[in-house]
């Protein structure tokens, strides 16, 4: 342990190239863009919430930087290299300068944008400066999303012999708590799973923890995940810098003072609160709620030979959905909390490498996952917020890329789906279809409609067996208060 | 024991690699009366069981009472190991040496010199170096690094004076035991250097001073982690926290050293041997131990040979465990094996504490961090099931399923990264060699301070059997170690059974036919039952499944010649040592492992016979088969001067007369 520590001791004459020279703890006005207010009384952090984006669009359309400009230091630079990072995005461009200047960030952008590089950066050069085991904590609320924000940093740190946990609910206890044990530099973790390391295994704490980042705080902020993550910040010390980071974010005050964020800076790069990117082509159907499947096989056959993810509200219903398409032909797969982690994994690794060309899922997979190449996003059911909007039609058009986004509304869905159009300030077009095209599916789609309902009567008689598709008995049953935390990351939904 | 003919049939068809086994399991499956049944769920037993301890005790005939107890159970919840008092130092002064081995192989092992080790294991390099030493053959077994100078043996110590020993433990040893004796200067240098080895030579003279080395390196071993431990403790406890200190002293668990032991006997000397040495103020369950563990009862008559009356005397029972936990001033006996520092045990005790696989409560993370594992007596254990051995080792060092109380931060950095069994000593001391010591040295031990074995040259016992007999070695040829058995059987039915039948079998009488394994025990059995090529050859058996009485049956119909032919297992023989009388010619279907028994049989036996004027002076015979795959017990009995020849030679009968 002793060499690594020396060699990432050797890249500090670096840093000091780098004159980034930020104040240790309190912050200086003149250097932040805007001004602060430098009371932490929850009044002032409301305020700072009203803030927003004058920091983004101040400074969007500046000459574009590179990494070096951000004050990144050499050998990170390499990284993100080697990585194919060229240019920094807009969040990175905003929040990485500020970061380095040890502030607290609230970080606002669209989805795949380039949120985990932004922090992730700042703190492995804090690092480089101050070498430290047990040095930041990064929170998500998916097991997914924090197995990728682990990848990420595993990626970036490779040069410098970065020690990185992953701590999951789900997973071997001991075997953790051994890799806690050889003190990692970065611990990335779902909350429940490391609040139980927190409080039961020995030896592990992070008295001397500098950095905390919640990746989807508004998610982790919420009433699911608060009070643990109540109990989790009592075991941080206060001298620490936080970072929040989310595509949406909740305005309640008292979300802010849970975090105990201190004098935060907010940096938005878009003046909605429900932020779309620019690439992606949004569209909604209205049809008779009788005639949904018909239309989306129709959908699906439109944009054969590309990959979509079709969004629905039950496990059940995305279970068939799922037979529904495969019956006709198409190679669809489900993902769903009703399936077991391992199952869950498998279904996405599959997607991912494209021996499926169609995921089935429930708002499992609406946040943080990033899955190149997404074509197509399909709201077969209409989300019940506008939030989760933003995040399912966020897995498409990512970085840069094109995507499509259709939603399927049916006379029932009017009101939400204004509600959503007015949240995203936007009135948005209607796709063009021809229904007569559409209804030469309709003998096809309803014979493989009554071939899916047999399918899933088996798969409900089977439920709870061992080896079946789905899990648990009939009304499924979350055990007792103590246990369900474990489970918390494994979304059910 | 009654075996179906088509058994028999079954048998030949097998050309696995075990052929036996098939027919073993039959065998299981059909012998009503198979080795005994230990219980394996302890926990039944367990209220009449501490209410008296005593009681159990004299269960050490168990065939007859149904309900066995378990004398070495253990109520005792898991200790918090962080609460060590500092009170609790075995010696006040400790300066760090660093040229201990304690601190070169486990607390600071050189970077440098340990990864290109670590490496070489990993791609299996060894480098083999004969090195001669004073008494003995050392071969040096290390990791090939590729650099050209091999590691020189450790520096010999001639007595205590020469060990990094613990303060408190030279005190008491400087005055009892000062210089070392021949055997214990031998083991000494490797031992103390936390080298892996297989001694191969030990005796029943030497025995004492085997176990003098193997407690005080392990009393050494375990006081200086235990001090280092309680150390760090205070110094954590001083420093609030605040700073941050990197203490690393130990493993996951507490248990440090593992002694596999044959009898509760053997354990009650080594025990003795570690009272001897540690002097502790207080001895917590001593009486418990002593009832459970020594039988006065003297059992043998005098005819019975020393190696026997030292492995079988006191209390032979196989099957126990004991953990002993050491304070600065008391042994506590009985201690729960995660409070422990050593764990005694019998192969077949450990095993049944590990638990059983069909009930799915295996629990062996109390092995996770051993450090010191001793095997002695390893020839008696191969007289045991050799198996529950092997499944002791492969689940040593294995990182723990359960934390049990661990402090994570304070586990040496090697034990985190899965390395600890490249760290773990390991020392075996046997009588002589056998494949199956050799292939536990091969596939479990990989101290990357190297692995030696020491063998002395074998003298060979065929010049000094107690009667002039002609004996006649021949070797038959086997394609591998698999096809060995039915190469043997084929030679037996061609060259041996000729010789018993001719004259319809007149020349057959007072044959005794020695059988190493059972299982070619039951075929050549089955072959005599059923074969008409030997229908006039009447016979009896004696294996080790056989009862007493059923024992004494053969041996008086073969003594009385009602019986021409006794087949007779080495087992048997090791287990019981019978006298037999009426040998006027010995078949040794194969070598036994053990050359006393060669003596015993082939020399023994037929003195016995031509004291009773059974055998004419010098007309008895000795006829012994042999393949290539038999040169480790060849060597024994014929000497390593003749042993070379004997299997190489183009000619394959050795007469020696």
């Amino acid at each position: 342990m002793s060499t690594k520590r020396r060699k990432t001791s050797h890249e500090n004459g670096a840093v000091k190239e780098a004159s980034v020279q930020p104040p240790k703890t309190k912050p200086t006005p003149q250097t932040v863009p805007q001004p602060s207010e430098p009371s932490p009384t929850p009044g002032s952090e409301a305020e700072s919430e009203t803030m927003d984006n004058t920091s983004g669009e101040g400074n969007g359309d500046a000459a574009p930087k590179s990494f070096q400009d951000l004050g990144i230091v050499d050998s990170l630079c390499d990284a993100c290299d080697a990585l194919g990072y060229k240019k920094p995005t807009p969040i990175q461009q905003e929040s990485i300068p500020l970061a380095l200047q040890d502030r607290d960030i609230i970080g606002i952008a669209e989805t795949g944008s380039g949120k985990t590089a932004a922090f992730a950066l700042p703190i492995l050069q804090a690092l480089l400066e101050k070498p430290q085991p047990l040095f930041a904590l990064v929170l998500a609320p998916t097991r997914e999303l924090a197995a990728q924000i682990a990848q990420a940093f595993e990626a970036l740190g490779s040069l410098i012999s970065l020690r990185c946990a992953l701590i999951l609910g789900g997973l071997d206890m001991v075997q953790q708590a051994i890799a806690l044990g050889k003190k990692p530099h970065v611990v990335v973790a779902t909350p429940g799973r490391l609040l139980d390391h927190l409080e039961k295994t020995k030896g592990f704490s992070l008295r001397n923890l500098r950095y905390l980042v919640m990746d989807e705080a508004d998610r982790l902020l919420d009433m699911d995940f608060g009070p643990i993550l109540e109990k989790i910040l009592k075991f941080l010390p206060r001298e620490r810098r936080t970072f929040l980071f989310s595509a949406t974010m909740s305005s309640k005050v008292e979300s802010l003072q849970r975090a105990s964020l201190r004098d935060p800076l907010k940096v938005s790069i878009s003046s909605s609160k429900y932020q779309t990117v620019s690439t992606l082509v949004q569209n909604y159907i209205f049809i008779p709620h009788k005639h949904k499947d018909t239309y989306l096989i129709y959908l699906c056959n439109e944009f054969a030979g590309q990959t979509i993810i079709i969004f629905t509200r039950t496990v059940l219903e995305t279970q068939r959905v799922a037979i529904l398409l495969r019956t006709l032909g198409m190679g669809a797969i489900p993902l769903h909390g009703g399936l077991s982690q391992s199952a869950r994994l498998g279904a996405l690794n599959k997607f991912r490498a494209g021996s499926r060309e169609i995921l089935v899922a429930t708002d499992v997979a609406a946040r943080g996952l990033d899955i190149p190449n997404v074509d197509c996003v399909i709201n077969f059911d209409l989300p019940q917020d506008s939030k989760t909007y933003v995040h399912r039609v966020g897995r498409t058009a990512r970085a840069g890329k094109s995507g499509h986004a259709i939603s399927i509304v049916t006379q029932y869905d009017l009101e939400i789906w204004l509600r959503t159009e007015a949240a995203l300030g936007v009135q948005l077009d209607e796709y063009a279809l021809e229904k007569d095209e559409v209804m030469v599916f309709k003998p096809r789609v309803e014979e493989a409609q009554r071939h899916a309902k047999n399918e899933m009567k088996m798969l409900m008689d089977d439920r709870g067996k061992k080896g079946s598709v789905l899990k648990g008995g009939k009304g499924r049953k979350r055990g007792p208060p103590g246990s369900s935390r474990d489970n918390m990351d494994a979304e059910e939904g | 024991m009654e075996v179906d003919s088509d058994e028999d049939d079954e048998e030949e068809g097998a050309q696995s690699a075990q052929p036996y086994m098939s027919l073993m399991r039959s065998l299981v499956e059909s012998a009503p009366r198979n080795a005994k049944r230990r219980k394996l769920d302890h926990t039944s037993a367990e209220g009449q069981d501490s209410a008296k301890p005593e009681a159990a005790a004299e269960g050490t005939d168990d065939e007859d009472d149904g309900e066995e107890r378990d004398v070495d159970l253990v109520e005792e919840p898991e200790e918090d190991p962080a609460d060590a008092a500092p009170e609790d130092l075995f010696d006040e002064d400790d300066d760090l040496d660093s040229s201990d081995p304690f601190e070169v192989h486990f607390s600071d092992p050189k970077e440098d010199e340990l990864q290109p080790r670590l490496k070489a294991i990993h791609g299996s390099k060894w480098r083999l170096e004969r090195v001669a030493a004073k008494s003995t053959r050392v071969f040096l077994n290390t990791p090939d690094t590729g650099d050209a100078a091999g590691k020189p043996l450790p520096a010999p110590v001639s007595g205590i004076s020469d060990l990094k020993l613990k303060k408190r433990l030279q005190e008491v040893m400087e005055p009892k035991h000062p210089k070392f004796d021949q055997v214990e200067q031998t083991i000494a240098p490797l031992l103390f250097n936390y080298q892996d080895m297989l001694y191969c030579n030990r005796t029943v003279a030497g025995s004492q001073g085997i176990r003098r080395m193997a407690s005080l390196h392990a009393l050494n071993h375990i006081f200086k982690t235990r001090d280092r431990v309680v150390k760090n403790n205070a110094r954590l406890s001083r420093s609030d926290g605040n700073e941050d200190l990197e203490l690393r002293d130990q493993g996951f668990t507490r248990p440090k050293v593992l002694m596999l032991l044959p009898t509760r006997q053997s354990c009650v000397r080594m025990v003795d041997m570690i009272v001897s040495i540690c002097e502790p103020d207080q001895q917590e369950n001593r009486k418990r131990f002593e009832d459970g563990y020594i039988d006065k009862q003297a059992r043998f008559s005098d005819d019975k040979p020393d190696d026997f009356k030292d492995l079988f005397s006191g209390s032979d029972d196989d099957m126990f465990r004991l953990g002993m936990k050491f304070t600065r001033k008391t042994i506590k006996y009985f201690s729960q094996f995660y409070n422990s520092d050593i764990i005694f045990a019998s192969p077949l005790g450990l095993r049944m504490a590990i638990g059983s696989e069909e009930e799915k409560k295996l629990d062996f993370d109390f092995l996770s961090s051993i450090e010191l594992v001793i095997v002695d007596q390893a020839d008696a254990l191969l007289m045991q099931n050799w198996e529950h051995v092997e499944f002791i080792f492969e689940h040593l060092n294995i990182q723990p399923k359960d934390a049990h109380g661990c402090d994570f931060s304070r586990v040496r950095s090697w034990y985190l990264d899965d390395q600890a069994k490249y760290f773990r000593q390991t020392a075996i001391f046997s009588a002589f060699n056998t494949p199956e010591l050799a292939e536990l040295l091969r596939a479990h031990c990989h101290n990357w301070a190297g692995k030696a074995r020491l063998q002395q040259e074998a003298a060979g016992t065929i010049q000094y059997l107690p009667v002039k007999a002609r004996q006649t070695f021949s070797r038959f040829e086997a394609a591998s170690i698999a096809a060995d058995p039915d190469a043997r059987f084929a030679y037996f039915t061609r060259a041996i059974v000729p010789l018993l039948t001719r004259h319809k079998a007149r020349d057959a009488a007072g044959t005794l036919i020695f059988i190493p394994s059972y299982l070619d025990f039951v075929r050549v059995r089955n072959y005599f039952a059923n074969n008409a090529a030997v229908e006039h050859v009447s016979f009896g058996t004696i294996s080790e499944y056989a009862d007493v009485p059923e024992a004494s049956r053969a041996r008086s119909h073969f003594a009385n010649g009602r019986h021409k032919v006794l087949l007779y297992t080495e087992r048997a023989h090791h287990f019981r040592r019978y006298q037999i009388k009426g040998v006027k010619r010995v078949v040794l279907y194969g070598l036994p492992d053990n050359p006393l028994f060669y003596q015993e049989i082939a020399g023994g036996y037929l003195q016995k016979s031509e004291q009773a004027l059974l055998v004419e002076h010098g007309q008895g015979a000795v006829r012994v088969m042999f393949s290539k795959y038999d040169v480790m017990k060849l060597e024994r009995i014929v000497g390593t001067a003749r042993v070379g020849k004997m299997i190489h030679d183009q000619g394959d009968t050795f007469d020696f007369v």
